[in-house]
């Protein structure tokens, strides 16, 4: 998942970019709102931090413009006021969610997490596909054999891959979620990945599918489909 | 401790009525008392002219007509035993008493007028009349003598005395319980504001009403009303303060709570490993934004407290040289230049807590370097009464909107991104009217960029 920070206080921006990179996640930060809407305007996000309080241009402004540009990933807002204007303004202007400051990295994490899940319309926390299930919140993948060791990277891979079940991921939508500015992710590095994850799968009734000229899909095995239909 | 209203209005009313009550009837016993006695004289006068019409001349000289039964018959009084005499000057005794003096020295009187005295008598006092008349062709003076036994008239007036004084009395113990209560009724819809006031949540600081308050009680409780309004928006204000103090603090505090649990993360996950140079140097950063918030908001409260500081006079001037020389470093750092004059003024004083005047002149030049233009000058101006301290930078004009918001607290310009808690101009403002003075921003091309002047009235005792 790749999240954009839009915090002006530069210890809060430090913190938060820590706690997310700590899930693995790859996190790009701003300073003010007029960063944060070309950062948007040049890279597509999963979900974004925004501070309400912010110089240039404040976070309602950035929500609003991100919003009216047809921008749907999720928004997390942080704001230090309690006023329940403040928070009813910041979801009706398309908000997912709202945090207080100060907050605890898990909890911000979590909300992040919850957010992201509606957004692609999963009720649950688990991700499955056939007898392969995955936890976003542990990052642990479980098979019918028991549990598959995952490194970060093929954590994030697998997240990407079981949010969307038999659709087909373009490999540049796969580099953008993947990388940050800190580290970009090249179009050999995810076939690195694909290749190590196919090999993890052997046997889990689950396969990653290239889907020529577009990119990869995650679906059931032949066989496995076959057995049970 | 004052007397409460109810025993202040009483007083006067118990103290009139028992004056005027006690005037009353001691005027009517006089005056009935007074009555009586002269009726009683006219009886005693006619019971004399009775008797005087009796007297007769005679060649022998005057003589009584009647027998002594019959005289004492034409005096006879059922309520007291009466006396009389019938004589001549010389001491002939016609009819009567013999002990029955005339009076003396009344030689003077017209005849036939009565002529009263009170003597001494062996069973009490006795009230006499004497009637001087003439009789015969000599008109030889014959005295007639009636008396009484006063204890009559002593006896009527005790009577009297029960007849005015009784009812006075009882109608005195009925009239102050009746005053009592109509004290308390009249002051019974002051009781019912003041049990409004107690019955109040001490939140509810609304309007007191004033539909049930009597007409004496008006102006006070319009004036409580206009304390309440003021005590409100004062209140308000603080509420507000204290909400943004908070706001204000969360951000480093958040700041400082999220790098302190990755320093606990990475410390689990990699134990004995330095910590992150970066996380610590954002981590002492935060701690210090939110230490010197902390500290400009005790600034502030300090200020806004005003007289509770330590008092002495104040040599502007040298605190001013004082203070170019130590922001010389920051300035440097900054890139920018603060040149002063605090010659301009030398040997001017001011009575002021010194260090919250530094305090407050410290935040107007950190305001000049940090938002100002690239060079600051600090001028010393004095006149006959005040000395001012002025801070000049060359920066952008400001506007009309923005010169009078950045008195508020907490305001910052929304365009700018730098460190400040923006209550620097705030502390100086209050620390201005807490020694009698005041603080002028002015912008624009006229003052040559902004200036803010720091105004305080110049110590009386100052030394020449």
């Amino acid at each position: 998942m790749r999240v954009l920070i839009v915090e002006d206080d530069p210890a809060l921006r430090l913190g938060i970019r820590r706690a997310l990179q700590a899930e693995g996640w790859q996190v790009d930060v701003v300073e003010d709102g007029e960063q944060a809407l070309t950062a948007t305007r040049v890279q597509r996000y999963d979900a974004a931090v925004l501070d309400l309080g912010l110089p240039r241009l404040d976070g309602l402004s950035v929500l609003r413009a991100w919003r009216s540009q047809g921008e749907d990933f999720s928004v997390l807002v942080l704001t230090a006021r309690d006023a329940l204007d403040d928070r009813v303004e910041g979801l009706n202007t398309g908000a997912d969610d709202y945090l207080g400051k100060p907050f605890e990295p898990e909890e911000l994490v979590a909300r992040l997490r919850a957010v992201a899940r509606r957004r692609r319309g999963q009720a649950t926390p688990l991700l499955t596909l056939g007898r392969l299930s995955y936890s976003p919140a542990s990052r642990e993948l479980r098979c019918a054999d028991g549990e598959v060791p995952l490194s970060a990277r093929e954590a994030a891979l697998i997240e990407l891959l079981m949010a969307s079940p038999d659709k087909a991921l373009t490999k540049s939508r796969i580099i953008a979620s993947m990388s940050s500015w800190e580290s970009e992710f090249s179009p050999n590095s995810v076939e690195i990945y694909v290749m190590r994850l196919r090999r993890k799968l052997v046997g889990s009734g689950v396969r990653i599918e290239t889907v020529r000229g577009v990119g990869y899909r995650m679906c059931l095995d032949d066989e496995a489909s076959g057995t049970a239909s | 401790m004052t007397p409460s209203l109810q025993i202040r209005l009483l007083y006067p009313l118990i103290w009139l009525w028992a004056g005027a009550a006690t005037l009353a009837a001691l005027s009517a016993f006089w005056l009935v008392g007074r009555s009586t006695d002269v009726a009683f004289d006219r009886i005693l006068a006619d019971d004399a002219r009775a008797l005087a019409s009796q007297v007769r001349g005679s060649e022998q000289g005057p003589v009584f007509a009647l027998d002594a039964g019959t005289a004492a018959s034409l005096v006879y009084d059922s309520l007291a035993p009466s006396h009389f005499a019938v004589r001549t000057p010389d001491g002939h005794i016609l009819v009567g008493d013999a002990h029955l003096q005339p009076p003396e020295n009344v030689k003077a009187l017209p005849k036939n007028e009565p002529v009263f005295q009170n003597i001494g008598h062996a069973n009490g006092a006795l009230r006499v009349v004497g009637l001087r008349i003439g009789v015969g062709p000599e008109q030889t003076p014959v005295w007639v003598l009636v008396a009484e036994d006063t204890s009559k008239r002593q006896h009527m007036r005790d009577e009297l005395a029960r007849a005015i004084f009784l009812p006075a009395t009882v109608v005195g113990f009925v009239i102050v319980p009746l005053l009592v209560l109509g004290v308390r009724y009249g002051l019974r819809l002051a009781s019912r504001t003041s049990e409004s006031v107690a019955a109040r949540s001490i939140n509810d600081l609304s309007a007191l009403p004033l539909d049930d308050v009597p007409q004496e009680l008006r102006p006070l409780v319009i004036r409580i009303n206009d304390l309440l309004a003021r005590l409100k928006a004062t209140l308000a204000h603080e509420r507000q303060f204290i909400a943004e103090a908070a706001h204000q603090l969360r951000t480093p505090v958040s700041g400082i709570r999220l790098l302190t649990k990755d320093l606990m993360r990475t410390g689990q996950q990699h134990p004995g490993a330095p910590a992150d140079p970066e996380v610590l140097a954002e981590l002492n950063g935060a701690a210090g934004r939110a230490t010197h918030l902390v500290q400009q908001l005790l600034s502030l409260a300090r200020a806004e407290a005003g007289a509770g500081g330590q008092r002495q006079t104040v040599a502007v001037d040298v605190l001013v040289r004082a203070m170019l020389n130590r922001w010389q470093a920051v300035a440097l750092e900054v890139g920018k230049t603060l040149t002063g004059s605090p010659d301009s003024a030398v040997d001017v004083w001011v009575v002021a807590d010194p260090s919250m005047l530094q305090d407050a002149l410290d935040n107007l030049i950190d305001n000049a370097l940090l938002y100002g233009g690239k060079d600051c000058l600090i001028t010393l101006r004095k006149d006959d009464s005040q000395v001012c301290v002025e801070v000049l930078d060359n920066g952008e004009p400001l506007s009309e909107q923005v010169l009078h918001r950045m008195r508020e607290p907490f305001w910052r310009a929304g365009e700018v991104q730098k460190p400040g808690s923006g209550l620097g101009i705030s502390i100086a403002e209050k620390a201005a009217l807490a020694f009698g003075g005041h603080l002028d921003i002015d912008s624009g091309p006229s003052v040559g960029g902004t200036r803010v002047r720091m105004c305080l009235p110049r110590s009386p005792s100052e030394v020449n």
